[in-house]
């Protein structure tokens, strides 16, 4: 096997992730000891650490990391947690104002908040199917 | 072309799709006017009751009735704008949060409780999504 060869094999999704994990574990480790009590310097040089060593692989790959497969499966995946999260949207958005009125239970902030990021997300995802379809 | 508007096929698809998006409408204008003139519960229900009614037209259409709302087409704009919306709220997230979390080590920021909402939601949102993609490359 050439280096090319190597370099190609080498480069799989999973171990990309694990290599990521440890290489930012390892460089948030030694920045932390280092600047010990810096928290924000020790924060940022990690982050700085972290963002090279993600790009690294990127560069050195002469393909794409991720291939039509993995995007299809992102893609599907993708659809089933926005179903969930759309079916979940309208009952934490309507149900404590209902329940609360109705005097039921009382006022579950919690869930109204739920509920509004959940619908942030559901209005994000129309604008953005609007815009597909449009453009389709 | 069954799916244009001049044919009756067509015509009668973008009748379903004008009711189930008009349901919807209306709930969404029933929930924020009545937040806006002070009436919660009209509102809310208002809003219930829109929604209900468009979905139960969506699944009518979709299992019971002989209406196809929905193509393979449209199928896979929908695959591609969830897996864009997702996309887009990781990075924002992976973007935001950790420098919250530096700033609030630092002692210049504090999680309010609605942030530690968005965070809360954010994470089991994004582990759902992990557990569905895992579950679909075992099945694969």
């Amino acid at each position: 096997m050439n280096v090319d060869a190597y370099r190609i094999d080498w480069l799989t999704r999973r171990r990309y992730l694990a290599y990521v994990l440890v290489t930012s574990l390892l460089g948030g480790g030694i920045f932390g000891y280092l600047l010990a009590g810096e928290h924000t310097a020790a924060a940022l040089a990690t982050a700085g650490v972290f963002a090279v060593l993600l790009a690294v692989p990127y560069l050195l790959a002469r393909r794409t990391l991720f291939d039509e497969r993995d995007r299809r499966m992102d893609e599907r995946a993708a659809r089933y947690t926005m179903i969930v999260v759309l079916a979940l949207a309208l009952p934490s958005l309507a149900g404590p104002i209902v329940l609360e009125q109705l005097g039921i239970v009382p006022f579950q902030g919690w869930l109204l908040g739920t509920g509004l990021v959940l619908m942030g997300i559901v209005y994000c995802y129309l604008a953005i199917l609007a815009v597909l379809n449009y453009r389709a | 072309m069954l799916d244009r508007a001049e044919t009756p096929i067509g015509r009668r698809r973008q009748r379903w799709k004008r009711s189930i998006y008009g349901s919807f409408g209306v709930g969404i204008v029933a929930l924020l006017g009545g937040v806006g003139l002070g009436f919660d519960l009209v509102g809310a229900i208002g809003y219930f009751l829109g929604v209900t009614v468009g979905g139960a037209l969506c699944l009518y259409a979709c299992l019971l009735g002989s209406v196809t709302i929905s193509d393979e087409r449209f199928a896979d704009i929908e695959r591609r704008a969830s897996h864009y919306t997702l996309m887009g709220l990781a990075y924002t997230g992976l973007a935001t949060f950790p420098a919250l979390f530096v700033l609030e080590a630092a002692g210049e920021f504090e999680f309010s409780q609605p942030l530690d909402t968005v965070l809360l939601t954010f994470s089991a949102l994004f582990l759902l999504w992990g557990a569905v993609y895992t579950t679909l490359r075992i099945r694969s």
